[in-house]
């Protein structure tokens, strides 16, 4: 139908065409076929590589881009291929990874956008199982009218998802309506057992005390692609690290407790060369248990019963 | 007071063997007039500082402590504990200044306890706090850790101690915070091997994660059969204070750091003697604290399980239970 000039200017066409895309997208992104066209693009996984404890690989999900679902899929898959085939044994994505997905909107509109991140699942636990492999792909905030959060996901190498929400925000995030977590949780993945930090958490010593009593060796902070070291590193994933035994990794900086670094500092600083997508990251897991079981004379053991006098109830 | 002085003395017990009382005495009353007469509204000695005034304590303070120390401090403690508090309360008293005398050894029942005490202007005791932690190398030769972590309300604010190896348990700083304390007081005497790592995961964290003024008070110098290492400073929060929260260093290489360098650990300072002094601001650091505070934690259930060993572990994904 052939819509007069007059009309034409009078009349906001922006809701008929959002409609038009959101049922266009909602095919598009259907998880049935972003299933099927995971599993028919990109290579497939490296038959015979070994997982190594302690290896963690980190992916630039900036650098992956793509017009089409099967293009997407494809590069994620060459770069989870190359990652496994180095024998990581859990690939985390840098923080856009959570808004990958977006790049496939055919519409820039809030409702396509989120038919486009209804995909989210169906597209990483299909990447997860079909390179059996651990993935995290960054993390997304989640909006409901006054409510949001924010909460990385996480994919075994069969596809099952779980996830992680932030518990510390700021003042004003909280003021803004965002929701914290109750609960920290732990991961028994190919890499190691792994607990997920999100900008900011890393700066309160309770977090790393729950994901250290909850068996975690390796911290993986969700921080940005290349974050250079800074004093923040210190009062944060550094102290954590002294004080829970464990390795706090980003992309660009291992940090350890002082007695588990070649140099006693506890940093290990791994700039990135410009255009690298794919860093590995080993830490040594052996080296803490050794750590654990070395002269203990030295050591300070945590009196619980005297700190559990005040500490829940002083907050 | 909303801008008090602090004083913060580095004293080192190098040749004390060779030194009589009144030298040692007249060294004690030199370090605390520098910090009176720049005007300092409290004067801060540190860890061990009462084991100067007997000959025997000076001993163990020189050779280390064995399991004799614990006879030695049931037998005479009373004795030097007495002397050391007379003197620092009669300095207290007649310039009108808060004193951390530093700590000593008392005897209790089963062993004996790291104290260190705050007084007051009129020499009175403000606050007494035990050393709550100890190393097992340290339980070996009894010592006991206190039972109670309290601060003190003072002309200058509210103030609290940590002794030695607490300052490593990130705890004990939240503890004293949430009870209200502006200034946490923490005295040291390293043995052997100290650097700025340790200062680092030690009072700068503190600071850091509390919003409080943390001072560092060290004992140093080298003894006859081991020697003492540190790093005196006055830290604050990195809102509060530029330069990486680095108020004041017995090293100025640090004052002068516009960030943390981790590369410099060896300090020629550790075994410098000296008096650091600081103006404290607690306006501002009320200030920075009201925009700052977190409140409770969200997971407090599960943070109050680790310290009742009673974490659950999730077992939604690749679910093996420790």
């Amino acid at each position: 139908m052939k819509i007069p000039a007059i009309l034409r200017e009078k009349i906001n066409l922006e809701p008929l065409n959002e409609l038009y895309y959101e049922f266009k997208t909602f095919w598009l992104v259907h998880p049935e076929r972003v299933k099927r066209i995971v599993s028919i693009s990109g290579p497939g996984g490296p038959e015979n590589s070994q997982q190594v404890k302690g290896k963690v690989a980190f992916v630039r999900a900036s650098a992956l881009k793509g017009a089409t679902l099967a293009d997407l899929a494809a590069v994620c898959g060459e770069v989870i291929s190359r990652a496994k085939a180095s024998g990581a044994g859990l690939v985390v994505f840098s923080p856009e990874a959570g808004d990958l997905l977006l790049q496939l909107a055919p519409y820039k509109s809030p409702r396509v956008f989120r038919q486009v991140q209804e995909a989210f699942h169906s597209f990483w636990s299909s990447l997860a199982a079909k390179y059996h492999l651990w993935l995290i792909p960054g993390y997304r905030e989640l909006h409901a009218k006054r409510r949001h959060k924010r909460v990385a996901f996480i994919y075994d190498p069969e596809g099952q998802g779980d996830y992680q929400t932030q518990v510390q925000y700021t003042k004003e995030e909280l003021a803004q309506g965002f929701e914290p977590a109750r609960s920290i949780k732990v991961w028994q993945t190919g890499a190691g057992p792994i607990s997920l930090s999100f900008p900011g958490e890393e700066q309160f010593f309770e977090i790393g005390r729950v994901m250290a009593a909850k068996g975690a060796k390796i911290v993986v902070s969700l921080a940005a692609w290349n974050r250079p070291f800074e004093v923040s590193d210190v009062s944060g994933g550094w102290a954590r690290a002294q004080e829970n035994n464990f390795y706090w990794l980003t992309s660009s900086l291992t940090l350890s407790p002082v007695g588990a670094s070649i140099d006693g500092s506890g940093v290990l600083a791994h700039p990135i060369r410009e255009g690298e997508d794919l860093v590995l990251v080993q830490v040594n897991l052996d080296r803490l248990a050794e750590m654990a079981n070395e002269d203990s004379r030295g050591q300070v053991k945590m009196r619980k019963e005297f700190l559990k006098r005040y500490l829940p109830t002083l907050y | 007071m909303a801008i008090f002085k602090a004083a913060v003395v580095q004293l080192s017990i190098s040749d004390l063997s060779n030194k009589s009382w009144p030298e040692v005495e007249k060294k004690l009353i030199f370090l605390f007039s520098q910090g009176v007469e720049s005007g300092a509204d409290l004067v801060v000695f540190p860890a061990l500082t009462g084991l100067l005034f007997s000959p025997e304590s000076r001993k163990s303070l020189e050779y280390g402590f064995d399991h004799k120390t614990v006879q030695l401090v049931s037998r005479l403690s009373g004795f030097w504990t007495k002397e050391w508090l007379d003197f620092f309360t009669s300095l207290a008293r007649n310039y009108r200044v808060l004193v951390v005398p530093g700590s000593s050894l008392e005897p209790t029942k089963d062993g004996m306890l790291h104290r260190a005490y705050l007084i007051g202007e009129n020499g009175e005791e403000l606050l007494v706090q035990d050393q709550t932690h100890f190393t097992l190398s340290q339980q070996g030769i009894k010592f006991q850790p206190g039972d109670s972590l309290e601060i003190a309300e003072t002309s200058v604010g509210k103030i609290g101690l940590i002794l030695s190896e607490d300052v490593w348990l990130p705890e004990i700083g939240r503890i004293l915070a949430l009870e209200g304390a502006d200034l946490l007081i923490n005295l040291q005497a390293v043995r052997n091997f100290y650097d700025y790592r340790r200062q680092l995961a030690g009072s700068w964290q503190v600071a850091q994660s509390n919003l409080v003024y943390v001072i560092e008070s060290c004992l140093v110098g080298r003894g006859i059969g081991l020697s003492y290492q540190g790093l005196s400073a006055i830290f604050a929060s990195r809102s509060v204070q530029p330069n990486a929260g680095i108020l004041v260093h017995i090293d100025p290489l640090f004052t002068k750091l516009e960030e943390i360098d981790l590369g410099y650990m060896i300090s020629p300072q550790k075994e410098k003697e000296g008096v650091l002094i600081r103006n404290l601001d607690l306006d501002l650091l009320a200030k920075h604290r009201q925009e700052r505070s977190m409140g409770r934690p969200p997971y407090l259930t599960e943070l109050s399980q680790v310290y009742t060993d009673q974490v659950a572990v999730n077992r939604t994904l690749g679910g093996e239970e420790r």
